[in-house]
């Protein structure tokens, strides 16, 4: 099976993870600092106390069990790869073609976007327990109704292969939304190599996912088993969030397998065009069912 | 028996739905934009335009407990909740209401433009009233109470829209 020999972060993670309980202790010891030194708004919290061995190997434990699982899912091979990108998936000019059929006309600016808000034909893309939205640059949180309940499909399917592999609820990235006339004008501006047609993200129906970036979903604390008295159980369950949360990124290529055979079902069943693009980490989206 | 007093903030923010900042540069760092908020079905859109950045760095958008930009950056809205600070995505949604992450400098500009679960514009812990501020270096989410997010280089009320 082919694999991607210069992408995967296990190594990096594995160093992260020796490192994991120190780290935990200095943020205990920050956090105490922080309320200790800046609890002017009203008393400050008592200072967690220091976490006992046997909640560090607990803590150190559930992590090794969630490293272990995520090195047991499967990169994309080459094929995979290869089958979600050009020539052997839909082009740029077909994402181009359905969106213009399905999606909104192209929006000019605030305006016109609040038109479309208010008449139901747009709706706010908001982070969820099953997709995450990064801070946009060049497009807008907002898609069409139909692209959101796609959104909501698809992180389902997504949360049920991670449930499959016994992984924690990690959720992919949504990159790039809506692009508005005056963001393309802009990006154009700033960017040669934008491309100086129209963009099928002008539409409210086509999205990015950024591959090598995952979230762990606000519920999955849930997941993990930490054995930790009821006064610790807060922090130790907030250090293993913010250890579950880094492994997600650190075997990003391993979450990166699960998404390309999510997405790969997903072109199979028509529901999306999905094309793998060589220049930036992303999968490039378009919904193609209608509104 | 009288009626419970209410915070002035449940008051003077009661039915807004827009708001905004003008942000102006703190310390001659050349960096100011425009902060806008907005109520959208399921959260606060955050939309915000800096220019004068420099570099392609990062720069951290926070929103203070303060009313003026003389308050301390350092006392987040949402710290009286009790919350430590913590990264916008938070994956144990342990953070204040003012930690907004990062607008990424490109050109000199910056643009930010994401639907907020957590913020809001009504209620005791309403971001209206409050100080804006643009801090210099990154917040990593983690070190309190601030994210050790560096210097202010920016800073603006929140006012309410129409």
């Amino acid at each position: 099976m082919d694999r991607l020999p210069s992408t995967s972060g296990a190594p990096a993670a594995a160093s992260r993870s020796r490192h994991l309980v120190v780290g935990g202790v200095a943020l205990a010891i920050g956090v105490a600092v922080g309320w200790l030194a800046h609890g002017t708004l009203r008393p400050p919290p008592p200072a967690p106390p220091p976490l006992p061995t046997a909640v560090l190997d607990s803590l150190d434990a559930s992590l090794a069990r969630v490293r272990g699982r995520l090195t047991r899912v499967d990169p994309p091979t080459s094929g995979e790869e290869s089958a979600l990108r050009r020539p052997q998936t839909p082009s740029y000019t077909d994402h181009l073609e359905m969106a213009d059929s399905l999606g909104v006309d192209p929006v000019d600016g605030e305006t016109e976007l609040d038109a479309l808000v208010r008449a139901g034909r747009l709706v706010p893309l908001v982070d969820s327990p099953l997709y995450a939205v990064r801070v946009l640059e060049h497009s807008k949180p907002f898609v069409t109704p139909a692209t959101r309940r796609w959104l909501d499909a698809m992180g389902t399917r997504f949360r049920d292969a991670t449930d499959r592999a016994g992984l924690p609820p990690y959720r992919p990235v949504v990159s790039s939304a809506l692009r508005t006339a005056d963001l393309q004008r802009d990006l154009r501006r700033s960017n040669r190599n934008a491309t100086s047609g129209r963009s099928s993200h002008e539409y409210g129906v086509s999205i990015d996912f950024d591959y090598s970036d995952y979230r762990l979903a606000p519920s999955g604390a849930d997941s993990l088993r930490i054995v930790a008295a009821d006064t610790q159980r807060e922090l130790a369950q907030r250090l293993a969030d913010a250890g579950t949360d880094d492994l997600g990124r650190a075997y990003w290529v391993h979450l990166y397998g699960l998404l390309a055979r999510v997405l790969a079902e997903e072109q199979r069943a028509e529901r999306a065009l999905v094309l793998l693009e060589d220049a930036q980490p992303v999968f490039h989206v378009t919904v193609t069912l209608p509104s | 028996m009288s009626p419970a007093r209410l915070a002035p903030d449940t008051v003077d923010v009661q039915g807004v739905s827009l708001a905004t900042a003008r942000l102006e540069a703190v310390g001659g760092s050349g960096v100011s934009g425009t902060l806008r908020l907005a109520q959208v079905a399921g959260g606060t859109r955050v939309r915000l335009l800096l220019d004068g950045l420099r570099g392609t760095g990062r720069y951290s958008v926070q929103i203070l407990h303060g009313r003026d930009c003389e308050s301390d950056p350092a006392q987040h809205l949402g710290a009286a909740d009790g919350l430590p600070h913590g990264a916008m995505a938070s994956p144990g949604g342990a953070r204040h209401a003012g930690d907004l992450g990062h607008v990424l400098a490109r050109d000199g500009r910056g643009r930010y433009d994401r639907i907020d679960t957590v913020l809001r514009l009504d209620g005791t812990h309403a971001a209206v009233g409050r100080a804006a501020v643009i801090r210099s270096g990154v917040d990593d989410g983690v070190t309190q109470p601030d994210g050790g997010a560096g210097p202010v280089v920016a800073c603006g009320v929140i006012r309410p829209g129409r």
